[in-house]
């Protein structure tokens, strides 16, 4: 694992996704984003399309976990009462919403690794 | 080659994302709902919220401020009524902006466009019963008076300067559960939002079902069973001899009037209609005489569907030319039901006959004309459109007759009370000034303001109750009547004669008032404004006697009256139909054939109280509904393969009868050889009942009462995750605290005059916010199970201190 690289990852992840939690205001089309920035962490850090994946997965899942429960612990009803409706309990709400939200981010940096590669 | 082989993941990546954007049936794009950054996590609210407004508004042309209690009610104060009306609408948007919404989309039949076809059906009934073209008159009309027009401009811009700050993150989660964007606000929906408290308290129609019974059973029936004075009643206004002199005109009863041509009535099976009857509203006021600080108290509860959001929000406003306080309806200005510093009143519905059905005779089977006083008319066609989510357009076509529309020409079975190819006439259909009422209300200083205030009201009718700090008190059973003969409307009319329409209205000043009576106190509860002496014709059927005697009956003996006293009456539980019916039931349940005996001994001793958490209630009910079905077993017609459930007799008739004689030919059961009297039927109702109670409940002792009606306070779009549990609480159908399956007391207000500002009380079974993740989305339902009330902040200035005001904004 590079860990610099690793740590480039992360804190561009923290920094944009985070950025509206320091403005007051939510980043719009946080989904696309994620997106954007998994390719073009993918394209700009030169390490092999597995190992993008797995950085970004982790950074995506740790982000969004942190975010999910700074979140819940501040006001937890809407979670549980989402969870209510899915049917399952809040813990495995976050979990899904925060493996999801890895999942997105691996992906897209694999694929920004792999158009690296071709460019 | 790199470029094939990285097209497929660049591909696969794109699918994904792009799939999860997007709503697959009637799940929602999950990358979005999920995303903690923009979906549903967004609408975690604080436990203590800072409230977001803005900084500023440009849209203001003075200064304001809006301070916000515990209870997070706004408490809204500007310079002008402008201003005061355009932060009426920001303030109830950001709470309940999904609420307004989806209630005229409901109102306006556009329920099909979010949720698909399966609203199709409903979304065309809102349509064909003609709310759109009520609601577009009433703009129309509205628009030429300066001063409505200007109320509702600045209503419609506030609420739209709110939306214009949303993007999806801050949607309400409705919104992202459904998967729409919410649309600008215009009078339009203003409109349509009090035609459809129209619909709500007027759009019920007993003519069909009359006219099945009189085809199929006979008019001696009807004049038996349904009569057009209950036998017992206790009227909301005590008789007035000056009803004697005014000797109005008063329509002839036409030759024929007995209508009832049902033969094309078409559907297969039909029943009566399965909304919650009897539910109603209770109002109620002492004057001074009987009040500890010799100043009168007033309480309302209506009672509506209980539903998150509230159909009610707590609001203050204040200008220059108003400070008043109390409940306002989400996507209407003014308050609805509250007090200034010299008024209070409150509201019930009087459900007068106000929409009716009447045959229509084609000329032939093209259907462009119709018979109309011995000539043929040309019908008009209006084509709907609606946008199907998931398929596309649907072209309706609506023939309107000068009557108004027909809205079943198909047989299509829109509702049950709806027969086929009939025009409507309701008196929604016709432009009215009801915003104005409240506007003038919400500024009333004294007896002369509110009867004012009163002529601009129109529909739905409404018992109007008042207090003043003069120590005045009044009812008015207020709305525009139309002028019938005695029954008109009763049954099915025919569209072919003009002595069939309506034939004028009852003047203002006749409609049913009472001024500081005597006795000092007013109450209303639905039940007939009068009795038989009032000249005019209102409807034959009104709430029946219950939850007006009790109330009576309480306030006969209230003297040195507080606040409490008021709120203990709101919480009565006393079943009087089980007062009257028990004694008379269990006199015929011989002890030798039934089951469960001790139940009897039980019931025996039973005040009559509908206590939560006891099981007599329960087994009176069960009972009695199952001796109510096998004695009118000759209700339900069977015809080829068609099975007609028609309307039965009222309890009270239904144990009158048994009163005066068990052995009556309605208690003989008519699929028997032998001859039944009520004995054998009580017997074998009882029998059914303990042992469906002791199943269904694993033990009779368990069928406790709360259990078993099962109330919940429900999600407006029915997501049971954003509903209540069982509510723990007393009360039932046609009893003061009128607590039902799906309806009860939506808002409790209780009222004290003083010679200074008013101490009111209230509290509705939800919150404030309509966003499920906000502590004050059902912070008040506690309370109101409790049978509490909330002591309501009326600030004179945004200046004033208070431990309840959590936080002010200062534009």
């Amino acid at each position: 694992m590079n860990i610099v690289i690793f740590l480039y990852y992360l804190g561009c992840t923290f920094l944009i996704i985070m950025l509206g939690k320091f403005l007051n205001q939510p980043v719009p089309e946080t989904h696309w984003l994620i997106l954007f920035l998994g390719v073009i962490l993918g394209i700009i850090f030169k390490v092999p399309r597995r190992q993008a994946f797995l950085y970004g997965f982790i950074c995506g899942f740790s982000v969004a976990l942190v975010y999910i429960l700074s979140t819940y612990i501040q006001s937890p009803i809407m979670t549980q009462k989402m969870a209510k409706l899915f049917g399952i309990q809040p813990v495995g709400l976050i979990l899904i919403m925060a493996l999801l939200q890895g999942f997105l981010l691996g992906l897209a940096a694999f694929t920004g690794a792999w158009l690296r590669k071709i460019l | 080659m790199k470029f094939a082989r990285f097209f497929p993941i660049f591909l696969l990546t794109f699918l994904v994302f792009w799939g999860l954007s997007l709503k697959l049936g009637e799940t929602p794009p999950l990358g979005y709902l999920l995303n903690p950054y923009e979906g549903f996590l967004q609408q975690s609210e604080k436990k203590r919220p800072d409230v977001a407004m803005p900084k500023n508004f440009t849209g203001l042309k003075g200064k304001a401020d809006i301070v916000f209690d515990d209870m997070m009610v706004p408490h809204i104060f500007a310079e002008n009524d402008e201003d005061l009306y355009f932060l009426q609408g920001y303030v109830t948007a950001y709470f309940r902006l999904w609420q307004m919404d989806m209630i005229t989309r409901a109102a306006s039949g556009r329920l099909s466009e979010i949720v698909g076809e399966k609203a199709l059906l409903r979304d065309r009934y809102m349509r064909r019963i003609g709310m759109v073209i009520g609601a577009e008159k009433a703009v129309e009309e509205l628009s030429k008076d300066t001063l409505a027009n200007k109320i509702i401009a600045a209503y419609t811009n506030g609420v739209n300067a709110y939306i214009q700050t949303l993007g999806y993150q801050n949607y309400p989660i409705e919104f992202k559960l459904l998967n729409y964007e919410p649309e600008p606000w215009t009078p339009l929906k203003t409109a349509l939002l009090l035609k459809y408290m129209a619909y709500d308290l007027s759009g019920k129609s007993s003519d069909k079902e009359l006219s099945d019974i009189l085809q199929y059973l006979g008019n001696q029936v009807v004049q038996e069973l349904f009569p057009d004075y209950p036998i017992l009643m206790d009227p909301i206004h005590p008789q007035n001899p000056e009803w004697k002199t005014w000797n109005p005109t008063l329509p002839k009863v036409p030759a024929g009037y007995f209508y009832s041509d049902t033969s094309q009535l078409g559907t297969s099976i039909y029943e009566i209609s399965t909304n919650e009857k009897n539910l109603g509203s209770n109002n109620f006021v002492v004057g001074g005489s009987r009040t500890l600080n010799g100043y009168p108290i007033l309480a309302n509860d209506p009672h509506l569907k209980l539903n998150f959001p509230s159909i009610w929000f707590q609001i203050q406003l204040k200008s220059p030319t108003v400070n008043v306080v109390g409940v306002s309806l989400p996507g209407a200005p003014n308050v609805i039901i509250g007090y200034n510093k010299n008024i209070a009143w409150g509201v019930t519905n009087v459900a007068p006959d106000i929409f009716d059905y009447y045959k229509i005779t084609f000329k032939d089977a093209s259907r462009k004309e119709y018979l109309y006083n011995g000539q043929w008319k040309p019908i008009q066609h209006k084509i709907d459109t609606f946008f199907v989510y998931g398929k596309g357009i649907f072209m309706d076509t609506v023939e309107i007759t000068h009557l108004g529309p027909i809205v079943d020409s198909k047989g299509e079975n829109f509702h049950p009370e709806c027969p086929k190819d009939h025009a409507l006439r309701w008196l929604a259909h016709d432009p009215s000034y009801e915003l104005l009422t409240f506007y003038y209300l919400n500024r009333a200083q004294n007896l002369e303001d509110y009867r004012n205030a009163l002529k601009y009201y129109s529909c739905p009718a409404q018992n109007f109750i008042f207090a003043s700090k003069n120590k005045d008190i009044a009812l008015t059973s207020n709305g525009k009547y139309p002028l019938k003969w005695k029954g008109q409307g009763k049954f099915t009319l025919d569209g072919s004669k003009p002595e069939h329409e309506w034939q004028g209205w009852i003047p203002f000043e006749h409609n049913p008032y009472t001024v500081n009576p005597l006795h000092d106190y007013l109450a209303s509860a639905n039940q007939f404004p009068t009795d038989t002496t009032y000249p005019y014709f209102l409807h034959w059927e009104f709430a029946s006697f219950e939850r007006g005697k009790r109330i009576h009956d309480r306030l006969k003996n209230m003297y040195q009256a507080t606040v409490d006293s008021l709120r203990l009456l709101q919480l009565d539980t006393k079943n009087m139909f089980a007062e009257f019916a028990l004694p008379i039931l269990l006199n015929y349940l011989d002890e030798q054939a039934i089951q469960q005996k001790k139940w009897k001994y039980i019931l025996e001793r039973w005040n009559y109280f509908h206590e939560p958490e006891l099981v007599e209630p329960t087994l009176f009910t069960e009972w009695y509904q199952r001796f109510h079905d096998l004695v009118w077993d000759e209700f339900t017609i069977v015809k080829q393969k068609d099975t007609i459930r028609l309307r039965t007799p009222e309890p009270v008739m239904t144990v009158a009868i048994l009163k005066k004689d068990s052995e009556n030919p309605w208690f003989d059961l008519k699929n028997t050889p032998q001859k039944e009297t009520a004995r054998e039927l009580l017997i074998q109702a009882w029998n059914d009942a303990v042992n469906h109670l002791n199943k269904k409940f694993k033990g009779i002792e368990k069928a406790l009462w709360y259990k078993y009606r099962g109330t919940k306070v429900t999600h407006l779009a029915m997501i049971p995750a954003f509903s209540s549990d069982t509510l723990l609480h007393g009360g039932g159908t046609d009893i003061v605290n009128a607590l039902g399956k799906t309806a009860g007391p939506s808002w409790r207000m209780v009222v004290q005059l003083t010679e200074n500002i008013p101490q009111g009380y209230g509290v509705y079974p939800a919150g404030q916010s309509g966003n499920p993740g906000s502590k004050y989305y059902d912070n008040m339902l506690p309370i109101w199970l409790k049978g509490e009330l909330v002591p309501i902040l009326f600030l004179q200035s945004p200046n004033d201190k208070s431990k309840r005001i959590l936080s002010k904004y200062s534009f």
